[in-house]
């Protein structure tokens, strides 16, 4: 059995033995595998809804660490001319792996693993493509993730002391990327070829279609990130001319945690904030493909790959460069205006998805913002912490992001009701630590001060910068308690206790809510209704009860 | 009666919409993603040529030796490979075994064949890892030998799967493996042109 493999028999068959509900409306390509049994079924199984609790679950425990040690090093900022908690070549491996951790081990899988859950069931399909390619992915990048921590844990990492174990943290992390890009191609081709009749893509949900937009760009840019580790990989393990000298190999693998690559990480974000705020408003989002369009356009914008400054050091003169980060603005904003203009017609209820997803397109916002401000040679915030801030501000955006994506498809996912109240405070929470993470670099950038060296100590000190980096060490502990409080608002829901989850605890829109929270094997019993919009639960509530208030027609909300 | 049921008879519903094909779809995602990884490698390779060309410097060492008689070879190889590698899915979806057979055992022979021959260029090019020409080229061309060996099996086991019948559509798994390999022969025509013609 091939992870390629697609079963001959066809799906009308599959439901005339019993093996699956009635069918979905129109034809539906893809056949379920079968449910795991036990824990020996749960390490075999490929049931995306499976493979997806388990990305969430890991995740989050590597985001947290991947944080705890971003919080080492933002506490070291305090007094930037010694070093008083790591040594010099310490410093450097918990820089590295602290931003290697936070974007490959924590957040793109996280999201990943919400996208393998919840997009097949937005496209109505009964599992998604590839289903043994995504467990697959999980595993891989599992077994990656454990291997790259564990080369840091014996002197590896970029310019570690221990050659073989520098060399094990390049193949990990190549590992881990690889993993993570055929977990993104069972979710795009599952958008692309598993929707129901009458879903075009322009009627596609939101969150899937930024999946795609966002997935694609994954998979044009990160193989050029595979392209870097594999050029540093050999010219470390023979001649070190060039790629693999020690000062060399940090430059050229950071492209994508700066701008404007590191936005392409945030795409998923608004395809969240698209699904969340109509929902949460009451109200159809006005001219939707636009909506579509805006996310696209911030996908395509965000690529970034040819951003690269060690082999293009005058990038930030470049006129693209520039262009691009204007771009990134120019888009959030009409997007903004757009979720803008859903709260201003309907009601907004105050719940936890609603108070994470605006904050988080909003820090987005202000990240465009801070990255135009970097491309303009005349404010000279280039070599400047500012840089730095920006990126810290895309960070605090996706994890605020993901917590609405987790909270709003929290009760499918687990069948349970996370805890409200925690989602509500962690809203407030995390939104704090996020400014402050992210706005002392950009306030500290602006009087001047210049990105800390690699060793940890700076020649140059500006006045207040000392401060401002307390200040961020104040936003990093907000954000590591924020994702410890969203874990223990969701743990009891993971493990089956609290509230049982009504199908649809929201009054959703798309096709996720038709089924049953936790959705059985194959997703679907009940056939899906017509596909005439981009909200076909909406239209269907519309057309058997038009009369009904729309606070009414909500009624088992939460 | 007889002439409603006539007229029932003619009003069946119409077929449903026929679907993209799952693994095609999924084929030419890997294919970008592989595609984009050697992009990067030559994107590398150009920019430190021309910045080495731009300083008075040779490029590659006095010693090495890129013959383009075999680099053409290599470029003919590939592009005739994809003619038996389009037949191959041709016979199955006309299901003519005999000619998926044979095609596929040609597709399969040219690949080796490109294999032996750029191992062999590559073995008497006279490059060393130990130059930074060297080490891209050797990263590059051995990346793309890797992308060969895939493909060649990809199609080896898609098109004996669909031989014995496990694909819906019979065509579907070769049709996805000849994606896969249509975009090892672009990624072949970028490196004839930008390593063994350019120099």
């Amino acid at each position: 059995m091939t992870v390629t493999e697609t079963r001959p028999e066809s799906l009308e068959e599959a439901a005339a033995a019993g093996a699956v509900g009635a069918l979905p409306s129109g034809p539906a390509p893809l056949l379920p595998p079968a449910p795991p049994e036990g824990f020996a079924g749960v390490l075999a199984t490929a049931e995306h809804k499976v493979v997806g609790r388990l990305y969430i679950g890991f995740s989050l425990l590597f985001l947290l660490g991947g944080l705890v040690l971003a919080e080492l090093v933002a506490v070291e900022g305090v007094d930037l001319q010694t070093l008083n908690v790591l040594d010099a070549d310490t410093y450097f491996q918990i820089l590295t792996l602290s931003q290697v951790g936070v974007f490959f081990l924590g957040l793109m899988p996280l999201l990943l693993g919400v996208a393998i859950h919840v997009v097949p069931l937005q496209v109505g399909s009964a599992t998604i493509a590839f289903p043994r390619a995504a467990a697959a992915s999980f595993w891989t990048w599992l077994v990656g993730a454990l291997l790259l921590v564990a080369g840091y844990g014996i002197n590896g990492g970029p310019g570690g002391g221990d050659p073989e174990a520098v060399h094990l943290t390049l193949a990990a992390w190549g590992m881990v990327l690889a993993a993570l890009l055929l977990g993104v191609i069972c979710v795009v081709t599952t958008v692309l070829t598993a929707r129901p009749e009458g879903m075009s893509l322009k009627r596609a949900p939101a969150f899937a279609w930024s999946m795609v937009a966002g997935g694609s760009v994954w998979l044009l840019a990160l193989p050029v990130l595979g392209a870097n580790l594999a050029l540093v990989y050999l010219d470390d393990a023979h001649s070190r001319i060039l790629f693999g000298q020690a000062d060399n190999v940090w430059p050229q693998l950071s492209w994508v945690f700066a701008s404007t690559a590191v936005f392409s990480f945030a795409v998923p974000v608004l395809g969240v904030a698209a699904d969340v705020i109509p929902v949460m408003a009451g109200r159809r989002q006005a001219r939707y493909p636009v909506g579509l369009g805006l996310i696209a356009a911030f996908a395509v914008v965000g690529f970034g790959a040819h951003h690269q400054t060690f082999f293009n050091p005058r990038l930030v003169e470049q006129g693209a460069f520039v262009g691009a980060s204007f771009a990134l603005l120019l888009v959030l904003l009409a997007f903004l205006g757009g979720l803008g203009d859903v709260l201003r017609r309907g009601r907004p209820r105050i719940a936890s998805p609603l108070m994470l997803a605006m904050p988080a397109v909003l820090l987005l916002l202000g990240a465009a913002a801070a990255a135009a401000a970097y491309s303009v040679r005349g404010f000279k915030l280039f070599g400047t912490t500012w840089g730095l801030g920006v990126t810290k501000l895309v960070v605090g955006a996706i994890v605020l992001g993901a917590a609405a994506a987790l909270h709003y498809w929290g009760p499918k996912v687990w069948g349970r009701m996370p805890a409200e109240p925690l989602g509500r405070l962690n809203a407030l929470v995390l939104l704090g630590g996020a400014v402050l993470y992210g706005g002392s670099d950009l306030v500290s950038g602006a009087i001047g001060q210049p990105t800390t060296p690699v060793t940890g100590v700076a020649t140059v000190v500006e006045d207040g910068a000392e401060l401002l980096n307390g200040l961020g060490a104040v936003g990093g502990a907000l954000l590591i308690f924020g994702v410890l409080l969203l874990i223990v608002a969701h743990l009891p829901a993971a493990f089956g206790q609290g509230r049982r989850a009504a199908a649809d605890p929201w009054g959703g829109f798309t096709l996720e809510w038709a089924t049953a929270s936790p959705p059985p094997h194959g997703n679907f019993i009940e056939p899906l209704p017509a596909i005439g919009s981009p909200y076909p639960l909406l239209d269907a509530r519309d057309a058997t009860a038009p009369a009904i208030d729309a606070l009414g027609a909500r009624s088992e909300v939460v | 009666m007889a002439s409603n049921g006539a007229i029932a008879a003619t009003l069946a519903p119409p077929p449903p919409p026929a679907r993209p094909r799952v693994m095609v779809v999924g084929s030419t995602l890997a294919a970008a993603a592989s595609v984009m990884f050697f992009m990067g490698l030559v994107g590398i390779y150009l920019a430190l040529r021309a910045d080495s060309l731009t300083q008075g410097e040779s490029w590659l060492p006095d010693d090495a030796v890129i013959s383009l008689v075999p680099a053409n070879m290599l470029m003919l190889t590939m592009l005739i490979s994809t003619v038996p590698a389009l037949w191959a899915v041709q016979a199955l979806g006309r299901g003519d075994r005999q000619h998926a057979y044979l095609a596929l055992g040609v597709t399969l022979l040219l690949a080796v064949a490109f294999i032996n021959q750029s191992t062999y260029l590559l073995a008497t090019s006279g490059l060393t890892v130990s130059t930074t020409s060297g080490l891209l080229i050797f990263a590059i061309v051995g990346g793309h030998l890797v992308m060969t060996v895939v493909g060649l099996l990809f199609f080896a086991v898609a098109a004996f799967r669909a031989l014995s019948g496990q694909y819906r559509r019979i065509a579907d798994g070769p049709a996805a493996a000849t994606v896969y390999w249509f975009a090892t022969v672009a990624v072949f025509a970028v490196i004839w042109y930008a390593v063994y013609v350019t120099k």
